[in-house]
């Protein structure tokens, strides 16, 4: 079997920024996500999930390490400086 | 009683927010009873504009507009240059001034009922357009300021945002189906849309109350501006409905209505596009004036405040 190596990258968010991520994935060309929501307490206090915008989610793609840089540049330019964002890579197996 | 009993599940909610009690609402729940009062509202507005011609009704439709453009220009200097608030604050601040809030008109469509006042089945058309034209104004203003950037996300986002948000959608639905069905299409639905109506809604107040009272612990961050603005503003927007009713010749009822829609604020459909359209506003000041002063100050002292002065006005 053959194991490739990927960049598991996360990102945090508030709720309301999915459709802008989004697309932010489709530029780059990124074809695969997975999407939850979320609760929990970060810089921006507590985000209980009680209605919409207090919610978080957690979108998680898997990508090459240069696509990964990439997405996080765009979008911790774009709104990390006014939003709720987090984005934490790690390395992963994708064993199918 | 000088104001519904229903508004009494909204202090509950309060309450148990303040004591920290467990209670909690699934947002299943949540979801699902706003989606039904939205429909329910639709439903039965547009049952009764059913029984109007919608072309008679588009010089009045027009004016009412043109006074939800207006209320957010009002606001707007007064955040800015009596408040002190920033720039885009004030913007966001004014749009959820002047888009308005659902549960609001519900609760002013249930002490109507209660005091037996009729009034035009047309009103309904109004929430639906009174959402967008405040909220345009709002992003308008933001993009005047001087340091404003084009980072931003752009008008189609926005205009996205707000018509396939589901308020839109499902109140414009509402009133297509119900328009469509008519009187005798609409009675084989109407105990589930009709008859649950007023639990429904108390059973969202109770929500409402829970939501309500976690920003009230932040009050004192506010600043006592805020507060006071949140109160003033939708007594100066009531009395501006409440003129405008009697100019394009309203029922009571009608007249009463359209005051409380006017003073209303808007805490669903306006956080969600400024957050988007402003980024650079701060979103708890502004739902913190519109969810925690506004709504419960127009619940408990607004609504019986209107539907008097319309009373004794005509």
């Amino acid at each position: 079997m053959q194991v490739k190596p990927f960049k598991l990258v996360t990102v945090f968010c508030e709720a309301i920024l999915e459709s802008l991520v989004i697309t932010e994935l489709d530029e780059l060309g990124i074809v695969g996500y997975t999407a939850s929501d979320c609760r929990g307490r970060g810089t921006h206090g507590v985000r209980s999930g009680s209605w919409r915008l207090s919610s978080n989610i957690r979108i998680e793609v898997m990508c090459d390490e240069e696509v990964a840089e990439k997405l996080a540049s765009a979008l911790s330019q774009k709104y990390d400086k006014d939003y709720g964002l987090l984005i934490v890579a790690s390395n992963v197996d994708v064993l199918n | 009683m000088v104001f519904d009993p229903i508004v009494l599940f909204f202090l509950l909610g309060v309450i148990a927010g303040i004591v920290k009690s467990d209670l909690k609402m699934p947002s299943a729940l949540y979801e699902a009873l706003s989606i039904f009062l939205l429909l329910a509202i639709g439903l039965k507005g547009g049952v009764e504009l059913s029984k109007y011609n919608i072309l008679e009704l588009l010089p009045s439709t027009f004016i009412v507009i043109l006074i939800g453009v207006l209320i957010p220009l009002i606001a707007f200097p007064i955040l800015k240059f009596v408040g002190k608030l920033n720039h885009f604050d004030s913007a966001s601040i004014a749009a959820h001034y002047g888009s308005v809030s659902v549960v609001t008109y519900s609760v002013a469509l249930a002490a109507l009922a209660e005091r037996g006042m009729t009034h035009e089945g047309y009103i309904v058309v109004y929430l639906v357009l009174l959402e967008m034209p405040a909220i345009i104004v709002g992003v308008a203003l933001a993009r005047m300021a001087p340091d404003a950037t084009k980072k931003a996300a752009g008008w189609g986002k926005l205009m996205h945002e707000v018509f396939s948000g589901k308020s839109i959608l499902l109140l414009t639905g509402g009133l297509v189906i119900g328009w469509i069905a008519g009187e005798k299409g609409f009675a084989p639905i109407e105990p589930m849309f009709g008859g649950l109506f007023k639990g429904a809604l108390a059973l969202f107040l109770l929500e409402m109350g829970l939501v309500a009272a976690s920003r009230v612990a932040a009050f004192r961050s506010y600043g006592m501006f805020l507060v006071v603005f949140a109160m003033v503003m939708p007594i100066i927007s009531a009395a501006i409905g409440i003129f405008t009713g009697f100019m394009l010749s309203l029922s009571p009822g009608g007249t009463a209505l359209l005051a409380t829609l006017y003073a209303s604020a808007s805490y669903i459909a306006a956080p969600a596009a400024m957050r988007i359209a402003v980024p650079k506003a701060n979103p708890s000041l502004s739902i913190g004036a519109s969810l925690g002063v506004t709504f419960p100050f127009n619940l408990f002292v607004g609504i019986p405040l209107y539907f008097g002065a319309v009373e004794r006005f005509f």
